[in-house]
């Protein structure tokens, strides 16, 4: 495999995480209004809209600071950096795989939601600052439970490179542990990406959001950034789950052009039933009070727990 | 004290006169503690070119009367003892009369400019340490209607709210001051377009009243139909909202569903799908009802069945349920203080319903009940299994309604002109003044009306049913509720703010 065939699949990872994740996101969108019995618009709304923000004018509130302005690239690029970091078409490691393990992609991510906290607490909405003590609380509750989630990993495959965690955890296929992964892990998506039971993201009440607070300041390209950056951040927690947490099933295990092209296909179908998954909890639970979202981040860290119990006793 | 007998019910209508405005108020404090007494107007009745009296309408079902008292000011007087001092149900009123005529009620806590919010000064009522205020309106997201709420918070705890309303004000009240009666109506239908019915009954049945004429049942048979299409309408409207606020989007698309198929009903049914052009003062609606009662009771059965499993599947929701639960409690005495109606106040164990208290003898016939909490808890799920309750009895006292109505058993009442009644007028000092009442989906709607000799409005007070529920709103979301329990106690209200603007 020469160089330059790898460094050209992980340009087309960071490709197909840039152009994909909107589609994914306007397929998610569509599904959901579809189980409500509602037409719903285009999988392709996403991409107009983008088109339009980009169009439109930037309004800076008077006085917000540099961290204001700042904060839309890093939450835009933070999804990118983890996408060099992790499977997302290919079973065998790129480039940039041993740059980082699955820790510092969770920091990478950390990072990109704590800048925008801080933009938006520079902003002049009041909602700002509430969106961003809500998602302080949400990310307080979660971190837990990921470090758990790391800490099984690590046992299990003695490594938290993804690129290898993948073909570990597939080894343990559905075993007790893998199961409890995937459920808690899960649990960490939904609470990451502001989705039912934790956060409501079709919800326009001012005082029940928790994500969407955030963004009340931010017009025109930034707010496109944003929503992009969200998009991908959905994807790039996505394909942690899917292709390493649940399994590699579907990857190119080869360079080769027509396999790359299959597991892009392949990559895709899995969104999508992950997507049919969200909608799923979506429409069948309400959303949590806010103090209950410590209690739901508990149960999943109970299992998390539970996996790493389990797996102290399987390494005996 | 002149005892005069009402139209077509047994209910009484007692005049009292008084000589001071300070001898009117300490008679009707006198009712703030009477277990079942009302207040059903209270304001200015103006005289051409100036406020001539002071008016309070006391509703007392237990014992079938409604007193009217009512006194004028000694030349000059600006001031007057406060009722709100005693009875917190006049606050909002009080406010409203002083910004109106500028005669003082003194003792009145608040008197900040309410008719006109833009210019109001900000009143800051907490104080201390990481108290943060968070403004929330006039103009906010999603489909609501104009208003703004001052919140007071530590954290996510609300400690103090205070809504601030009429920016939808159009001053419907003396827009129609020197219209011919038929035409009033047209305004009234508009006070609030989601209690069109109870609106326009209300205003038909005052004008009837200050006129002395008694209607045909058949056409009090229809109103009575017609409000119970709106009672539906906006039954299936609240739920959803509600659904909508605790995120149960399927639950609300299909609550919204049920709302569209009732407005199609009331569409086909006369030709407006708020119900608009259906009451009318002396006259009934031009309905067949002999050729769509079939129609009409069939389709909603269907509307009915659906409803029923959806709100099946809801109470079997544990995360829905959650967030209702304990939120937002409306104690009893705050709903007895402030005179709270409609379904909020029967969620807290208070009987208070027009249709029971005011209209028992026309509901009768189709089973009506009052649906109560009985343990009156008074939370956001009690308001839910309320408004569950009243549509299953809606339903109920619509499918014999309707029927009444097809079966044509009114013939042998007399022509459909109605009869005129003139005793009414007798020896009453208020001249050609009525009340009417109607049991909107929010409570109790009360209009009185005063006509000149020409049959014009001189003189129009309106008194929605939100209007007694909004100042309690404040009291319900403070008290141990966080930031993420407001939407869902806000759509448990189910609050309207045009019929409280005018």
């Amino acid at each position: 495999m020469s160089e330059a065939r790898l460094f050209s699949l992980q340009l087309l990872q960071l490709g197909f995480v840039l152009v994909v994740s909107p589609l994914i996101a306007g397929v998610l969108a569509r599904m959901k209004e579809f189980v409500q019995g509602k037409a719903g618009p285009s999988i392709f709304q996403p991409y107009r809209d983008l088109r339009k923000l980009f169009q439109k004018e930037r309004l800076i509130p008077e006085g917000s600071g540099p961290v204001y302005r700042l904060a839309p690239y890093l939450y835009f690029s933070a999804p990118l950096i983890v996408t060099l970091l992790i499977p997302v078409l290919t079973t065998f490691p790129l480039f940039m795989a041993f740059a980082g393990d699955m820790m510092a992609g969770g920091f990478i991510l950390g990072l990109g939601t704590y800048v925008l906290l801080a933009g938006a607490m520079a902003g002049a909405s009041p909602y700002g600052a509430i969106g961003s003590s809500r998602v302080r609380f949400v990310s307080m509750s979660v971190e837990p439970v990921l470090i758990l989630v790391l800490f099984c990993v690590s046992f299990v495959a003695h490594t938290t490179i993804p690129y290898i965690v993948n073909q570990t955890l597939w080894g343990l296929r559905w075993s007790p542990i893998h199961l409890l992964l995937i459920a808690s892990f899960f649990a960490i998506l939904l609470a990451e990406t502001g989705r039912i039971p934790v956060d409501n993201p079709s919800s326009h009440h001012e005082f029940s959001m928790i994500d969407h607070n955030r963004v009340y300041d931010y017009s025109g390209p930034d707010l496109a950034l944003l929503e992009w950056g969200g998009w991908m951040k959905y994807v790039a927690l996505g394909t942690i789950f899917l292709n390493v947490i649940v399994s590699p099933y579907g990857l190119s295990h080869s360079p080769g052009l027509i396999w790359v092209a299959l597991a892009i296909v392949a990559v895709f179908v899995k969104f999508v039933l992950l997507d049919a998954a969200i909608v799923w909890v979506e429409s069948s639970f309400g959303k949590l009070r806010l103090l209950r979202i410590a209690e739901f981040m508990a149960s999943a860290g109970m299992a998390a727990g539970l996996a790493v119990l389990l797996g102290i006793l399987h390494a005996w | 004290m002149k005892v005069l007998t009402a139209q077509g019910s047994n209910l009484k209508h007692v005049e009292r006169q008084h000589h001071r405005i300070g001898d009117l108020v300490h008679a009707v404090v006198h009712f703030a503690s009477e277990e079942s007494a009302q207040l059903l107007y209270f304001g200015w009745i103006p005289k051409t070119g100036g406020w001539s009296r002071l008016l309070a309408v006391i509703g007392r079902p237990k014992h079938a009367l409604i007193e009217w008292h009512h006194a004028a000011p000694t030349f000059g007087q600006t001031a007057y003892p406060s009722l709100s001092a005693r009875w917190p149900a006049a606050l909002w009123l009080e406010r409203e009369m002083w910004e109106l005529t500028k005669v003082l009620p003194v003792g009145h806590p608040d008197l900040r400019a309410i008719l006109h919010p833009e210019n109001q000064e900000e009143r800051i009522v907490v104080h201390g340490d990481e108290v943060f205020q968070l403004p929330l309106g006039p103009v906010r997201s999603d489909v609501v209607e104009s208003m703004f709420m001052r919140f007071d918070t530590q954290g996510e705890q609300i400690v103090h709210m205070q809504p601030e309303l009429f920016y939808k004000h159009r001053d419907i009240e003396r827009l129609a001051v020197g219209l011919l009666y038929p035409d009033g109506r047209f305004l009234a239908e508009r006070v609030a377009g989601t209690s069109t019915i109870a609106h326009a009954t209300a205003y038909a049945r005052a004008i009837e009243h200050a006129l002395g004429h008694v209607v045909h049942p058949k056409v009090e048979q229809e109103r009575i139909v017609f409000g119970e299409l709106e009672r539906l309408y906006n039954h299936a409207h609240d739920m959803a909202q509600m659904a909508s606020a605790a995120g149960m989007t399927v639950a609300q698309a299909q609550l919204s569903r049920v709302k569209e198929e009732c407005l199609r009903v009331n569409g086909d049914l006369c030709g407006s799908r708020y119900l608009r052009n259906a009451v009318l003062p002396y006259k009934g609606s031009d309905v067949e009802w002999a050729q769509v009662v079939s129609t009409v009771i069939r389709r909603l059965r269907d509307i009915n069945g659906r409803f029923t499993q959806c709100l099946d599947l809801l109470r079997r929701t544990p995360t829905f349920v959650d967030r209702f639960v304990g939120a937002g409690i409306v104690k009893q005495e705050w709903a007895r203080a402030y005179g709270t109606v409609g379904p909020v106040a029967r969620a807290c164990g208070q009987p208070v319903d027009v249709r029971e208290d005011y209209l028992r003898d026309r509901y009768e016939q189709q089973a009506y009940r009052v649906v109560v909490d009985e343990a009156g808890t008074g939370d956001g799920w009690a308001r839910f299994v309320v408004r569950a309750g009243e549509w299953e009895i809606s339903q109920r006292v619509l499918t014999k309604g309707l029927q009444l109505l097809a079966n044509g058993d009114f013939m042998e009442a007399g022509s459909l002109a109605g009869t005129q009644d003139d005793s009414k007028n007798d020896g009453f000092s208020l001249e050609r003044t009525g009340i009417g009442l109607s049991e909107s989906p929010r409570g109790r709607v009360c209009h009185v009306v005063q006509l000149d000799p020409d049959g014009r409005l001189a003189f129009w007070g309106i008194r929605a049913a939100s209007a007694w529920n909004w100042p309690v709103l404040g009291l319900a979301v403070a008290n141990g509720n966080i930031q993420q329990d407001f939407p869902p106690i806000e759509a448990s209200f189910g609050l309207s703010c045009a019929g409280v603007d005018r």
